[in-house]
């Protein structure tokens, strides 16, 4: 039991901060400050990311199966960290999140990144929901935080809303499985279902939908996708800037590790192959398909950024989607890398987002006017992100695209859907060149023309996001090697 | 003798939950809620499982749909007023309603005839619950304490009266 | 499941039931008699001698009386509120353990209606939904001071459902099961040879905070706020009249038994007399049916003396202010509760077994 808490220590690291963080904000009031809620979080994702590194060499299932650690959950939980901590960064320059709020806000993201953790980490559906309970219902409130504004309890109620619902059809469908199967760890379901040799009753079916609700709902993928641009318009936005990395990587991380283990068998050549009786890749095409098709279509139209950054990572999330139709270990490291590469560009987009917001107090297009004169440097930032958002070479963004659309192609299959990838990123160059448009070629209105300066501190995270989305697309081998051996463990 | 019992309880149940959404009045739809879950605890002792019968209905019936009932008779909710449905949504739910429920029928074409009544080898009294509570899913319940302490968070923040300093 | 045992577990439910519907008349009349003696006044004593016969006139009374409805109410939960109320304060007995096994009928039977593995869960559980009655009494009475006080009284019963749960968990834990049945058979005998084994003795503080909660949980002073006389008329039930009335009334003084039952049951050793254990009593006695009665009566007895201290404390001490109640509850039960857990743990832990 003891070593089983050894493989957790990166969550166990986090707990730890958490408590002190609670029990310093509790007893010491004046650490209440702006600055030292959030800057703790910084601390205790870099300790915990710390932790992980040290870390290695564990892996197999623990608490009696409930976990497992594999490579995949390592990277993950780098992933988490670093999206945690950019968040405690950029807030920590936001107006949003207002001041005698920044210590819970802090406890909650670092609750929230454990629960994100959970629900990779899970190996039994127990786990599993418990995870996406604890992610749900802490958005929930983050999405909520700003009280005052009423766009922002519209949000949260959506979501939870939202929430509920594919909540109650995911434990639905679970509670199915269970009975088809007779288990609730995915190993165990993963060989019930192999002694059924191929024919599978319409109700497994029917629960493997429910499930794939609950999985839906948290990424964001089509159909369960319609709370995605109230709640990130609502929220304040550096709690959207979490959302639309955090949870939707975990989401991905979690059904990641499901379909491996639950729903597929490895065959020779470490190519992963569905159970006989399921297909996967149809229906995941058709899913990534329309995913991709109304994130992007639905963009065109928007005048808010927000809401267009939402419809933009929506469509994101249909192409990463199209990984899970061929299931080779090249398509998942791909994944990963578009995972690493999406978490830069999107953090970067929703920052400069943020910034724009604050000074403004609203993210419309016309907010947006000329600061690229306004400040180069943000504008030059966005640029790069939203380059690489679309898919341009020479950025981090392009590299992904091509290694996913590149498997599609390669396996021979489904060359319909990257076609469709291919197009859809041409559309989404009409939107984002929209906002690139009024910050570079319109000019502002009188008073707005002041230049705006912004703290040292914003400046050199915003590079230090940028960077990396353009060394990316140049030098991106030895992260696709890292990834490559992610999976393979 | 067991079939007509898990039979007439699983209808009940059913028929309460049904209330729960057709009822005109909230406080109505609250009280099929109560009757609902009473229901679903017999369905747990037919099954063996006291303690989660038991802790159901306390918890469940005896508190959560308690704090339900307060939130209503505060909010005093007025009866809703008559909003004529657009035929394009009507079709488009029925079709969707009528696609569940031939699902659903052709479900259950294949697995009526046999109930299944759990034919359990071990009680799940409170003793083998909070043994295995406390060995095999022990991560879990121990994880659950983070999950609590930020819902109370979460809660005070939501729930923070207007320009209060202290914590 | 034979037909006798069909027949004996029926019988043995409705005189139980029956015996314990018996405490709302002789409440009534202890009520008014020791209020008068405490306020030094004479109390009931025109109807039979030393007003014995009051209890009868109020059942009268009730009979008799008009059943007004008014106008206003939604009908159907308005008539089925008092019912809520009495549903559950009757279905909490079933789980009371009474006495040891008595020989009837060639058979042994248990002086307890259901004997539960988690009768004490089962207790906690049908007690909570005693809310419902008064909620939506209060609601349906379609008058803003039933609404007060029914809200009143629906957090105030929910509040303290915690520390009787806490207090209630320190006794499982020395007890080692949820089973009223073997709580009351492990407190047999003496403790270190000079105390009664009582549960008392076992968790003082336990008791002290399930005493406190079981105040708050039949709404009787001086956590009286919900039916505050002075105040809101009659709180929840201003609207009812006659026998619906009368059945509210049942419900809170069948509910004061339970409490009390409960109490004795966990706390003082239910059918037990101090320092004597039922062998020796067996032997002394003889026969198994004597000494059921004996401990049947010792039972009642025990409760009596509860019953009592609550009528005393009602005329005693003053009301608690709404804020207070709240307080006290959150803010020092629960606390207490959870420390009594934690040192229960530790205590036990060290010195072994119990």
């Amino acid at each position: 039991m003891l070593i089983s808490l050894k493989a957790f220590a990166p969550e166990l690291t986090l707990v730890g901060f958490l408590s002190l963080l609670f029990l310093l904000d509790g007893f010491v009031p004046k650490l209440r400050e702006n600055r030292f809620p959030l800057i703790w979080v910084i601390i205790s994702c870099i300790a915990a990311g710390l932790v992980t590194a040290t870390g290695k060499g564990l892996s197999g299932d623990f608490f009696s199966g409930l976990v497992t650690e594999t490579g995949l959950v390592a990277f993950f939980r780098y992933f988490f960290f670093f999206a945690c901590g950019v968040t405690a960064y950029v807030t920590l320059g936001s107006t949003e999140i207002e001041e005698r709020g920044r210590s819970e806000f802090s406890l909650l993201i670092l609750c929230m990144t454990f629960g994100m953790s959970l629900m990779v980490l899970a190996n039994h559906f127990l786990m599993l929901y418990i995870g996406i309970e604890t992610v749900s219902i802490i958005s929930f409130v983050l999405a909520g935080f700003a009280r005052e504004s009423s766009r922002s309890n519209e949000a949260s109620f959506k979501y939870l809303v939202y929430g509920a619902v594919s909540s109650g059809l995911m434990i639905y469908g679970i509670s199915l499985v269970y009975g088809y199967t007779g288990a609730l760890s995915y190993p165990a379901i993963a060989e019930a279902l192999i002694k059924n040799n191929g024919t599978h009753p319409f109700v497994f079916y029917l629960a493997l939908v429910m499930i794939y609700a609950g999985f839906a709902y948290k990424i964001s993928s089509f159909p369960f996708h319609f709370w995605t641009p109230d709640v990130y318009e609502g929220s304040p936005t550096p709690v959207a800037t979490f959302f639309s990395v955090g949870p939707k990587a975990a989401g991905f991380g979690a059904l990641l590790h499901f379909v491996l283990t639950a729903l597929s068998q490895k065959q020779e050549g470490g190519v992963f192959a569905p159970i006989a009786g399921i297909q996967l890749a149809p229906v995941m095409a058709m899913i990534s398909a329309a995913t991709m098709v109304v994130g992007n279509l639905s963009a065109i139209a928007q005048t808010n950024v927000k809401r267009m950054l939402a419809f933009s990572s929506i469509a994101h999330v249909g192409y990463v989607l199209m990984g899970f139709v061929v299931m080779t270990p090249a398509a998942f490291s791909s994944i990963i890398f578009y995972l690493i590469a999406y978490c830069a560009m999107n953090l970067g987009a929703f920052w400069i987002v943020g910034i724009v917001t604050d000074e403004k107090k609203g993210s419309d297009l016309s907010h947006f006017k000329g600061m690229g004169w306004r400040n180069p440097i943000t504008g030059v930032c966005m640029a790069i992100f939203l380059f690489s958002l679309t898919g341009i070479p020479l950025f981090s963004g392009f590299i992904g695209k091509f290694l996913i659309f590149g498997n599609l192609i390669q396996s021979q299959s489904y060359l319909w859907l990257a076609l469709l990838g291919v197009l859809n990123s041409v559309v989404s160059l009409y939107y984002y060149t929209k906002i690139l448009r009024a910050m570079w070629l319109e000019k502002p209105e009188g008073s707005d023309s002041a230049e705006l300066r912004l703290p040292l501190s914003q400046v050199i995270g915003l590079v230090g996001l940028a960077l990396p989305t353009v060394i990316l697309g140049l030098f991106f081998s030895p992260v696709l090697e890292m990834a490559q051996r992610w999976i393979a463990q | 003798m067991k079939e007509a019992v898990f039979t007439f309880f699983s209808l009940f149940t059913l028929l309460t939950a049904a209330g729960v959404i057709l009822s005109r009045n909230v406080i109505y739809s609250a009280f099929n809620l109560v009757l609902c879950f009473f229901g679903l605890a017999t369905l747990y002792l037919l099954w063996g499982a006291t303690f989660i019968s038991m802790i159901q209905i306390l918890i469940y019936a005896g508190a959560i749909v308690v704090l339900f009932v307060f939130v209503v008779m505060l909010l005093n909710f007025e009866k809703p007023t008559e909003q004529k449905t657009r035929l394009p949504i009507i079709i488009l739910a029925s079709a969707g309603v009528w696609t569940l429920a031939l699902i659903l029928l052709r479900v259950l074409s294949k697995s009526l005839g046999e109930i299944p009544v759990l034919e359990t080898t071990t009680r799940a009294s409170v003793r083998t619950v909070s043994k295995l509570l406390f060995s095999q899913y022990l991560w879990p319940f121990e994880v659950l304490t983070v999950f609590l302490l930020a819902l109370i968070v979460g809660i005070f923040v939501l729930a923070r009266p207007e320009g209060e300093e202290a914590k | 499941m034979t037909a006798l045992d069909f027949v004996i577990a029926a019988l043995k439910a409705i005189v139980i039931l029956v015996a314990v519907i018996q405490v709302v008349p002789v409440m009534i009349y202890v009520e008014r008699k020791v209020a008068a003696l405490i306020q030094d006044r004479p109390g009931p004593n025109r109807v039979g001698p030393f007003g014995l016969l009051q209890p009868v006139a109020d059942a009268l009374k009730f009979l008799l009386k008009e059943d007004p409805i008014p106008l206003y109410t939604h009908r159907l939960l308005y008539t089925l509120a008092p019912f809520l109320s009495l549903i559950p304060a009757c279905l909490v007995i079933a789980a009371l353990p009474i006495a040891d096994k008595a020989i009837l009928f060639g058979k042994e039977i248990t002086v307890q209606i259901a004997d539960l593995d988690v009768s004490l869960i089962y207790v906690l559980a049908i007690g909570s939904l005693g809310v419902y009655g008064i909620l939506f009494g209060g609601w349906a009475s379609n008058n803003k001071f039933s609404l007060i006080g029914a809200l009143r009284s629906a957090s105030q019963m929910v509040s303290y459902e915690l520390p009787l749960g806490l207090a209630a968990v320190g006794a499982v834990m020395i007890f080692g099961t949820f089973s009223l049945r073997e709580m009351v058979v492990q407190q047999d005998g003496t403790l270190l040879g000079v105390l009664p084994n009582w549960g008392i003795f076992y968790q003082p503080i336990g008791f002290l905070i399930f005493l406190i909660a079981s105040f708050a949980e039949t709404n009787r002073l001086p956590f009286d706020l919900p039916e505050s006389e002075a105040e809101l008329v009659a709180g929840f039930h201003t609207e009812y009249g006659s026998m619906k009335f009368a059945t509210f009334f049942m419900a809170e003084y069948m509910n004061l038994a339970t409490m009390s039952g409960l109490m004795t049951v966990i706390y003082f050793g239910g059918w037990h007399l101090p320092w004597v254990t039922d062998a020796q009593l067996l032997e002394w006695v003889g026969s198994q049916n004597v000494l059921c009665l004996i401990q049947v009566f010792t039972y009642i007895f025990k409760v009596s003396v509860f019953m009592f201290l609550y009528v005393l404390i009602r005329w005693t001490l003053p009301r608690f202010r709404f804020d207070q109640l709240l307080a006290l509850s959150w803010g020092s039960l629960i606390p207490i509760g959870l420390l009594n857990i934690v040192v229960s743990a530790v205590l036990m832990y060290f010195l072994g077994g119990k």
